[in-house]
């Protein structure tokens, strides 16, 4: 076994001229190399006995003792402490020594130095009463039969021992007697502050904590004070602090039993504890489900079953055998697919959360006859059905579905469901209808509706969707009704009053399109009742200037409005949205109302400017192709170096959701100037130059891609890596194959793998593809996508496909295609886009 | 995070109010400006099981494996509100002030 090197420096001071030798064991003793030290100043003190030498050799004699105290050599730093003794005796007496003669079991030395013709200096000579008071406490009563008569030590040993056992047996007449005892300048004067601190625990912690502060650390009775203030401690703080026991710098095994019966531990819950404790904080789920079953009398067999359960998801689905090998009766189907749909949601895979929560709802439904349900058991199965949504916020997409197969349209399926088995949660309700109102689900809107609006007819809530749909329907006078109803209940309402305006304005815009001025107006005065916040008013405005226009082509109106809007890049853009959002085009209208050049009133006025059309885009406002031209021409010019790194990337999110590619293209590139390769913005540069989707030969663009996708991981962008990886995806569906030329495993993308191949044997597509089937083959599909990390849409394809035509055949189908790419045919893929 | 059952130390078929009382009596045990840890995680468990709605959702979609603190309490509850003649059972032993004093681990 190799020697463990010595922490020494290198020798050969033999040689040496004395000064340089003073130089070199200078710097090892303040380096701490404490031997070399050593060495030195002995070498030094043969040569001629300073006195400097001398105590620079006690300085190293007293360095080397404490690292080997440290080291729990106690024998062996005795030996160097009685060395530095030797020395002479001005060299002081250090209590570390004293300290280490009676953890040894020799008392007599230091005993000897108190006894009459000692000649210790009074300070030190206290200092070391205090540590013999310390261990005459610990029950070493021989010490004090050792001292005079006169000694204090010895004269206080019986009151300080007799608080000890007031103390321990809750007497506190007792206590404060014996203390009264004790006098101030006794070497018990630590240990008095300590049981008065301990009687004001629970109730007083601050004043506690005061009078264990005086008891300094040098003291022989520092330890209880530190096992006190970590009782002390608040709840969480303690379990912590307990937890790190034993390490270097942390409490000891002592301090913590101490502590723990301070706060009221009974021994039985400390020596539970340590059984914990000796876990580790990285127990494996095994262990831990040991000690539950070991302990299920105590923590109750019911519970213990339930935490075991916990236990199992980590490993899934070979834990479930864990349950008999400690002897507890196995999982049943309902509690496996309990721990299945836990485990699911480790995946984070919505299919899988939706899948695990389903089967169990079903199971559920199937345990017992409809009628033997209890009202508990039908809200765990609504729960259970409506798990999907809550996990991933699924109805929350702004865009449904209207496939069957996709994720949505199930999970609307499964909440809708849960209705029947709960329909007292009028928040998930709600939610559903308005996600159906955003599928324009018609008839499952109004079905929903009818059912929350009986149940809760006062709602606000219930009110303001009943509104909505009303709105949606063009049903004005309804919608104006059921507003009149909100505001009666909750007046300071201003979504209500700020819908009901967007919608007569929608609709204004509408009879105008249709060439029906004078409805538009009749419109317009309707909306104008409702109308409060400054937006809604200019929005107004706007569309009566335009309205005004398009009758009498009379532009005045228009052109107050817009010199009030203060003539920038904002007023210009609320201008081009009001006249878009009646077809008509930016120029045909500047035209029209022969407007001065709006001019760039600097980096305000153009977030002004995109804040309008973020917010008409958020009013659910549609934009005319012919804007991106437009806006490209005239923001082009627009201060955009002038903005922030975060107004850039809003404003190039705002630009992407304008579905403006020209004017976002040259605002990345703008910001590329200035924050050069920044991932966000190589994003945005690549989507706006390529908004069709990227298509053709890898080239540089790919490549800057890949790299912002290296930096944004590295930087820990996560949204922009998974945007730019879903390009990748998307460029690359099957992982293989695809513009990249990638492998079977799609692994170019995986920059985690990129560095570990240098030394492998090269890996064929032969072999990749064989590995495949047989993983396939072993594994199932589910386990196989999740270890060859297929992306999220081709898992949602083959699921539902494995829906519709068993999982089986889907495997068959694909190892028939693995077997095509490998026999270098084409596949066919026709079968799976059915 | 930690049981809120046992935070709240209320049995596991704990009704309404049952638990509503439990949280009470907690505020006045550790007020927020004197125990603002203490509190948020009295809080956190209040609202983790208010109702029976909450309690299955607790029951069905926590998963996180028991804590130690869970486990001590669940086999060994410590008195919340221990009385004076109780004094002497929950103070450490002699033997425990010797332990320190010697300086042994």
């Amino acid at each position: 076994m190799p020697k463990k090197p010595k922490q020494r420096t290198a020798s050969g001071t033999a040689k040496l001229a004395p000064e340089e030798i003073e130089r070199k064991s200078r710097a090892s003793l303040a380096g701490g190399y404490f031997r070399d030290a050593i060495d030195g100043f002995k070498q030094l003190l043969k040569l001629e006995p300073r006195p400097d030498w001398r105590f620079a050799l006690a300085d190293a004699y007293a360095g080397r003792a404490r690292a080997l105290s440290a080291k729990g050599m106690l024998k062996e730093a005795l030996a160097i402490w009685e060395n530095r003794a030797n020395l002479g005796k001005d060299i002081a007496f250090a209590p570390e020594q004293a300290t280490l003669l009676l953890r040894l079991g020799r008392p007599e030395t230091v005993c000897a130095l108190l006894t009459k013709g000692a000649t210790l200096p009074p300070a030190e000579a206290e200092r070391l009463r205090t540590l013999l008071a310390a261990r005459v406490l610990a029950g070493e009563t021989v010490i004090a039969e050792r001292l005079a008569p006169e000694d204090p030590v010895r004269r206080h040993a019986e009151p300080a021992r007799a608080a000890l056992a007031a103390y321990c047996a809750g007497d506190a007449a007792g206590l404060r007697a014996a203390l009264g005892a004790l006098p101030f300048r006794s070497p018990y004067r630590d240990w008095v502050q300590i049981l008065k601190a301990f009687e004001c625990l629970p109730e007083r912690p601050r004043e506690a904590a005061d009078l264990l502060g005086r008891i300094g650390d040098d003291s022989a009775f520092a330890a209880i004070r530190q096992a006190a203030e970590l009782a002390l401690l608040p709840e969480v703080r303690f379990m912590d602090a307990i937890r790190e026991a034993g390490k270097p710098q942390r409490p000891d095994r002592s301090e913590v039993r101490f502590a723990c019966a301070l706060r009221g531990w009974p021994p039985e819950r400390i020596a539970l504890w340590e059984e914990i404790d000796r876990l580790g904080r990285e127990a494996q789920p095994v262990a831990l489900l040991r000690l539950l079953y070991r302990h299920r009398d105590r923590l109750g067999a019911n519970w213990v079953r339930q935490q075991s359960l916990r236990l199992l998801i980590r490993d899934y689905p070979a834990s479930l055998k864990s349950l008999p090998a400690v002897g507890a009766v196995k999982a049943n189907p309902l509690e496996a697919r309990l721990v299945a749909a836990w485990h699911a949601e480790q995946s984070k895979d919505p299919w899988d959360v939706l899948d695990g929560w389903e089967n169990y709802a079903r199971d559920l439904i199937g345990a017992r006859a409809p009628a033997e349900l209890t009202p508990d058991d039908k809200l765990c199965i609504a729960m259970a059905l409506r798990r999907a949504d809550q996990f991933g916020r699924v109805l929350d997409r702004p865009e449904p579905s209207d496939d069957p197969d996709d994720l949505d349209w199930r999970v609307a399926e499964l909440v809708d469901e849960s209705l029947t088995w709960d329909p007292e949660d009028r928040d998930i309700t709600l939610r559903l209808l308005q996600y159906y109102r955003r599928g324009k689900r018609t008839k499952d809107v109004r079905r929903l509706l009818d059912q929350v609006s009986e149940r809760w007819p006062q709602d606000p809530r219930v009110l303001s969707a009943a509104m909505d749909v009303a709105l949606d329907a063009g049903a004005f006078k309804k919608a104006a009704g059921l507003a009149s109803r909100i505001l009666a209940a909750d007046p300071i309402n201003t979504e209500v009053r700020e819908h009901l305006v967007a919608a007569h304005l929608a609709h204004a815009r509408k009879q105008l399109l249709k060439g029906r001025a004078d409805l538009a107006r009749k419109t317009l005065d309707e909306a104008d009742v409702w109308a409060r916040g400054g937006h809604a008013r200019e929005q107004l405005d706007l569309t009566s200037g335009l309205i005004a226009v398009i009758e009498h082509a009379d532009a005045a109106i228009l052109r107050e409005t817009v010199a009030r809007l203060g003539g920038g890049l904002a007023a210009q853009a609320a201008l081009v949205l009001a006249g878009d959002a009646v077809k008509l085009p930016p120029l045909k209208l500047f035209k029209q109302v022969i407007l001065p050049k709006f001019v760039s009133q600097g980096p305000a006025d153009l977030l002004a400017a995109l804040t309008r059309l973020r917010t008409h885009l958020d009013g659910g406002g549609k934009l005319s192709r012919e804007l991106d031209a437009y806006f490209a021409k005239s923001l082009g010019s627009a201060p955009w170096a002038r903005l922030s790194r975060s107004d850039l990337e809003s404003a190039c999110d705002t630009l992407r959701r304008c579905g403006f590619h020209k004017l976002r293209r040259r605002v990345a590139d703008i910001a590329l100037k200035q924050w050069r390769g920044a991932p966000v913005f190589e994003l945005h540069a690549f989507e706006a130059k390529y908004p069709k989707g990227f298509s053709g030969r890898p080239n540089r663009d790919l490549d800057r891609l890949d790299e912002a996708l290296g930096q944004a991981r590295e930087e820990g962008d996560m949204r922009t890596a998974l945007r730019i990886k879903e390009i990748f995806d998307a460029l690359n569906p099957f992982g293989f194959g695809g513009p990249l030329g990638a492998s079977p495993f799609g692994f170019p993308f995986e920059d985690d793998f990129a560095d570990d191949d240098d030394d492998d044997e090269p890996f064929t597509d032969g072999m990749a593809t064989g590995a495949v089937i047989m993983m396939l083959r072993m594994v199932g599909l589910d386990k196989a996508m999740q270890i060859m990390d297929f992306p999220p849409d081709l898992k949602k394809l083959l699921k539902r496909r494995a829906r519709q035509i068993g999982e089986p055949a889907v495997i068959e189908q694909l190892i028939q295609i693995f077997d095509q790419v490998h026999d270098g045919k084409t596949p066919d893929l026709s079968d799976f886009f059915r | 995070m930690r049981n809120p059952y046992l935070i709240l130390g209320v049995p596991d078929d704990a009704d309404d109010a049952a638990i509503e009382t439990a949280y009470l009596a907690g505020i006045k045990r550790c007020p927020p400006e004197r125990d603002a840890d203490g509190f948020q995680a009295l809080r956190a468990a209040y609202e983790a099981l208010r109702t029976q709605r909450d309690r299955l959702a607790y029951d069905l979609f926590e998963t996180a494996p028991p804590e130690p603190a869970d486990l001590l309490d669940r086999a060994f509850p410590l008195e919340r509100s221990p009385r004076p003649e109780d004094a002497a059972r929950t103070r450490p032993e002699p033997a425990l002030f010797a332990a320190l004093l010697r300086g042994d681990d």
